[in-house]
């Protein structure tokens, strides 16, 4: 290919014919900001992020459309040029939910909030679970990016959280296109493509149908290519960026294919394709299952001994001597092993090797998965045990029927998960498997792939050729003192003892449709433990999720629920002994289901004519979907209250009510009573942007003025509940007494403004709760020198006496288990009418 | 795939370019791109579907439900809506019950707004079945109406 010279930023660039400007300048290491482009995708030219100036040349060009020529001169920056991407990058932040990059309390709220909240839907980068690896976060803060001239518009799309392992929030697309043309360059016939026109194009499926309703394989090139959080991996998301990537193999099924595992914290919470191309493809199983499986909530994190009828927990050590006691007494033909094809070649050699050498036996099977069905190999394996003529068995998973499992005396299960031999073992070993593990495999197609032991495995869970090991050595046999892998490898190579013999690709191929997905791994029914996966196969117990339709009824009847605005969600109950007697301030705890957690959410309303109260929450993780997932005429399992001390209502003069995000409504009832009690009562509403501002006809209709308040400034003031009180002071009011309702963090802000001005303030807290009646101490919150329990001596306490910092931690002590507890299963589409109310744009 | 749309497909080469004309043609035959449609032109084209949904939603030519057995078209252009258009508009509503993009459950009516016919000497207009009735009134459109059913 001829070379061609060219002239970037002044400097002489060598370039190959057929580069564009862009390819050109990153080989020389000169910088263009791109968003569409990927090294992966052909030239677009759609974010006109890239454009550069060349001489000769009219306009502004996109570098990753233009080809180089001999001779060109091009200038990559200019004044003119930076003025342009600026605004593109603010065209773009105007169609996204970008109010943070505006708001005068970034910093602050980044230092103090690390970790962005698990909202339902993203109306903010501080509820996205992509803000620390957005791209287009990381342009607009490289072009500095702090005002945007024009308005954001939150396009109210439903959010799609109706399908296996991915949520997909169109808002929150800048229409780059990466996914759909990634979709096609992997699976030649893409499943989604750009839909509509204008202002209403959108990234979608033909006839907007779901994607299990489309060819979609699940493979993820999508949610790993997209440089937003318009794509999301439900089960990963909220990890947050990983802290490394490994390549490694997929051994489910014997194509065994090459994937990288995210690693966050020892954890494999994530894993894609190694290369965004048609050959590196990879199944749903492999994207989305295998983390699923190591971090499954049934998973079996501890080994196991009998003790007479029931299993008790054990150390590794005791149970492998216990292991070791049991084998001794079975050894020769009275003896199988049934391992699994999903172990790696090391595994089998020294499955094999303990058979043969250390139990005296030619009873080895391999349980083999094929579509629905489980076959163990040789067949003869299963005969003996069936005949009575095996009495012991080591099993590697889930492999025999009950009727066999009567037949044997002895059984050793090496495992991960529960099944119906784990029941009946002697011994369970926990075991450490797919990333926690290393060695090597055999592939369908020949191919010796590498396993790379990325994840750390849970404590004290071993391998299972570590296992093994660990029970020949106990039973004084030889030969197996391998430290590595790499030893056993080793020794097999000596020995010649490697299998050539490639296992038989799985047709048709899992690669090419969902209904080929494989269906078990060691034996277990995938789709028994990753709930997402009954969208493709039927799991064994069906009647499984019924729960929430057959909800029982309470006399806890949702009267109505709206979305009054995104992810903010209006739930009325009817509860008339809790109506009757609530005063403003007192809170209720609520179970939505039999099984859920106890919730507290302030009252925001109450009838006491109709026998109603009615509570404001945002969707923010696990129970909060729950009551914002309920439909009116549903039932609320449990609902307690009045709880807490009602607010002081008497005369104070003026009375200010602020309330943020689900505080807006909690401040209603105060207001009123204030304003009943002769006081002069000015409401404050904060938003992030105009489309979250609600009930302000509502607060109007309690107090004498609402000021509104918002971060980016879409609608009155710009600034938060401080800016706000700041301009009522500026003004000469004098704030006899403050109510403050909201994040912790707003209310620690507008702490620290009241007491340099001395208003007495009250703020709602909201710590972590379980019984509500100052039981158990878990909402306990500094006050002073004091220790207080929220729920008896609050909820409203001295927010100038609060210690903010420690009610932060306390408050994130379980992060990762609220991470962990986010449900995987979809959501259906909601229907019309219970969508949000917002207007659109 | 129905017979009719197998015509219709061989009838052209099995290329991308033929895709605006095969969905004009299969409108023309079927009255809408139905799913079936789509999924054909897609096998036929070795286009993936969603690609040419993403076509078809571009142009406001393509309909994707069945129409009724009459297309009412009310002008809401500029010379229409000067002369009492949108009163049209309203009396049609009310009368079929459906709004504009609609068809009604017993697939009679279909009902479009267009921005202008281009024949704005007779405003306002209305246009059933692709005949064109100037100098509308509410009354006379639902007279017209009533004929129909």
């Amino acid at each position: 290919m001829t070379e061609i010279q060219l002239t970037i930023e002044g400097r002489k660039v060598k370039a190959k014919e057929g580069d564009t400007v862009l390819e050109a300048a990153q080989k020389a290491g000169i910088k263009i900001p791109t968003l569409c482009a990927h090294p992966a995708l052909e030239p677009y030219g759609a974010c006109r992020l890239c454009i550069v100036e060349i001489e000769g040349m009219r306009g502004y060009p996109t570098s990753c459309t233009t080809p180089a020529a001999e001779g060109m001169v091009v200038k990559t920056v200019s004044p003119e040029i930076i003025e342009l991407r600026k605004n593109v990058i603010k065209l773009m932040l105007s169609g996204h939910t970008s109010p943070c990059f505006v708001c005068l309390h970034r910093e602050s709220c980044e230092k103090y909030r690390p970790r962005s909240f698990k909202a339902g839907k993203v109306t903010r980068c501080v509820f996205c679970s992509n803000r620390d690896t957005c791209e287009l976060r990381m342009l607009a803060d490289e072009y500095e990016i702090n005002d945007l001239e024009v308005p954001i518009i939150y396009k109210n799309l439903e959010v799609e959280q109706i399908d296996p392992f991915m949520d997909r929030d169109y808002n929150l697309c800048i229409l780059c296109g990466r996914c759909a043309r990634i979709c096609e360059k992997i699976h030649e016939k893409g499943t989604i493509d750009f839909i509509n026109r204008g202002k209403d194009a959108r990234i979608g499926t033909a006839f907007n149908r779901p994607h299990t309703d489309t060819d979609c394989r699940f493979c993820g090139a999508c949610v790993d290519i997209c440089p937003t959080g318009a794509m999301s991996d439900r089960f990963a998301k909220w990890y947050g960026a990983p802290d490394w990537v490994q390549e490694s193999t997929c051994v489910v099924c014997p194509l065994g294919c090459s994937l990288n595992f995210k690693i966050k914290d020892g954890k494999a919470i994530g894993a894609s394709m190694s290369a965004f191309s048609r050959e590196a493809r990879i199944c749903a199983i492999g994207r989305f299952v295998l983390p699923q499986l190591l971090n499954n909530p049934a998973r079996r994190l501890s080994h196991q001994v009998r003790i007479e009828d029931g299993l008790i927990e054990a150390s590794y050590k005791e149970a492998v001597e216990r292991a070791a006691g049991i084998l001794e007494a079975y050894r020769g033909d009275q003896f199988a092993l049934i391992a699994h094809s999903g172990a790696t070649r090391e595994e089998i050699y020294i499955l094999k090797k303990f058979t043969k050498e250390v139990m005296k036996s030619d009873n080895f099977a391999l349980a083999t998965a094929n579509g629905d069905k489980l076959l163990i190999q040789p067949a003869s394996v299963l005969d003996a045990i069936n005949r009575g003529k095996i009495k012991a068995l080591y099993s590697l998973g889930d492999f025999i029927d009950p009727i066999s499992i009567e037949k044997l005396e002895a059984i050793i299960v090496a495992d991960l998960f529960p099944s119906r031999l784990e029941k009946t073992a002697d011994v369970f070993l926990a075991a450490a498997a797919l990333a926690e593990t290393d060695g090597t495999f055999l592939n369908s197609q020949g191919k010796v792939k590498t396993l790379k032991a990325a994840a750390t495995p849970p404590e004290n869970l071993f391998p299972d050729w570590k296992i093994v090991c660990d029970i020949a050595k106990k039973m004084g046999v030889s030969g197996f003192g391998f430290r590595t892998t790499g030893g056993i490898l080793k020794e097999m190579k000596k020995r010649k003892a490697i299998d050539q013999e490639p296992p038989l690709s799985p047709e048709p191929s899992p690669l090419e449709h969902v209904d080929s997905l494989p269906q078990f791994y060691r034996g277990h029914r995938l789709s028994d433990l990753v709930c997402a996966l009954e969208a493709f196969m039927p799991p064994e117990e069906i009647e499984k999720k019924k729960e929430r339709e057959e909800a029982e009824e309470t006399p806890f009847r949702i009267i109505e629920k709206i979305e009054i605005v995104p992810n903010t969600h209006m739930v009325t109950i009817q509860a008339p002994v809790i109506a009757q007697k609530c005063q403003p301030g007192q809170f209720v705890i609520a179970m939505v289901g039999r099984t859920s957690e106890r919730i507290p959410y302030t009252i925001s309303d109450f009838d006491r004519k109709s026998g109603t109260i009615t509570l404001v929450t945002l969707e923010l993780g696990r129970s909060s979907r729950e009551l914002a997932n309920t439909r009116a005429g549903e039932y609320l399992a449990h609902l307690t209250g009045p709880l807490g001390k009602p607010v002081d209502v008497k005369k104070y003069g003026t009375v200010v009510c602020a309330g943020g995000c689900y505080g807006v409504g909690a401040m209603l009832p105060i207001a009123r009573a204030m304003k009943q009690a002769g006081n002069r009562v000015i409401c404050i509403e904060e938003a992030a942007s105009h489309y979250l501002l609600h009930w302000k006809d509502r607060l109007s209709a309690n107090c004498d003025e609402l000021v509104i308040v918002t971060k980016d400034g879409s609608e009155g003031l710009k600034g938060g509940v401080q800016e706000a009180i700041e301009m009522l002071i500026q003004r000469g009011e004098k704030i006899d007494q403050a109510y403050v309702i909201g994040c912790t963090f707003m209310m620690m802000l507008v702490s620290e403004l009241a007491k340099k001005h001395g208003i007495p303030t009250q703020t709602a807290m909201n710590p972590l709760m379980l019984d509500g009646t100052g039981m158990c101490g878990a909402c306990r919150v500094s006050v002073g020198e004091a220790t207080k329990f929220a729920c008896v001596d609050g909820p409203f306490l001295d927010g100038l006496k609060i210690n903010w910092i420690e009610l932060m931690q306390r408050q994130a002590a379980f992060k990762t288990e609220e991470i962990e507890a986010m449900p995987q299963e979809p959501v259906p589409m909601h229907e019309p009418g219970h969508a949000c109310l917002t207007a659109k744009g | 795939m129905t017979q009719e749309l197998q015509t219709v497909l061989q009838s052209y080469d099995r290329s991308r370019d033929s895709l605006i004309p095969i969905l004009q043609d299969v409108q023309g035959k079927l009255g809408y791109i139905s799913e079936d449609a789509v999924k054909g032109i897609s096998e036929y084209l070795r286009v993936s579907q969603s690609s040419i949904y993403g076509v078809a939603t571009f142009y406001t030519q393509f309909r994707f439900t069945r129409p009724g057995d009459h297309i009412v078209r009310v002008c809401q252009g500029t010379a229409c809506h000067v002369r009492g258009g949108q009163r049209i508009m309203n009396e049609v509503v009310k009368y079929i019950g459906i709004k504009p993009g609609e068809t009604t459950p017993d697939y009679k009516f279909s009902l479009e707004r267009v921005a202008c016919f281009g024949s704005c000497a007779l405003s306002p207009i209305v246009v059933v079945d692709d005949i064109v009735y100037g100098r509308m009134t509410p009354q006379k459109t639902k007279q017209l109406l009533k004929e129909m059913e």
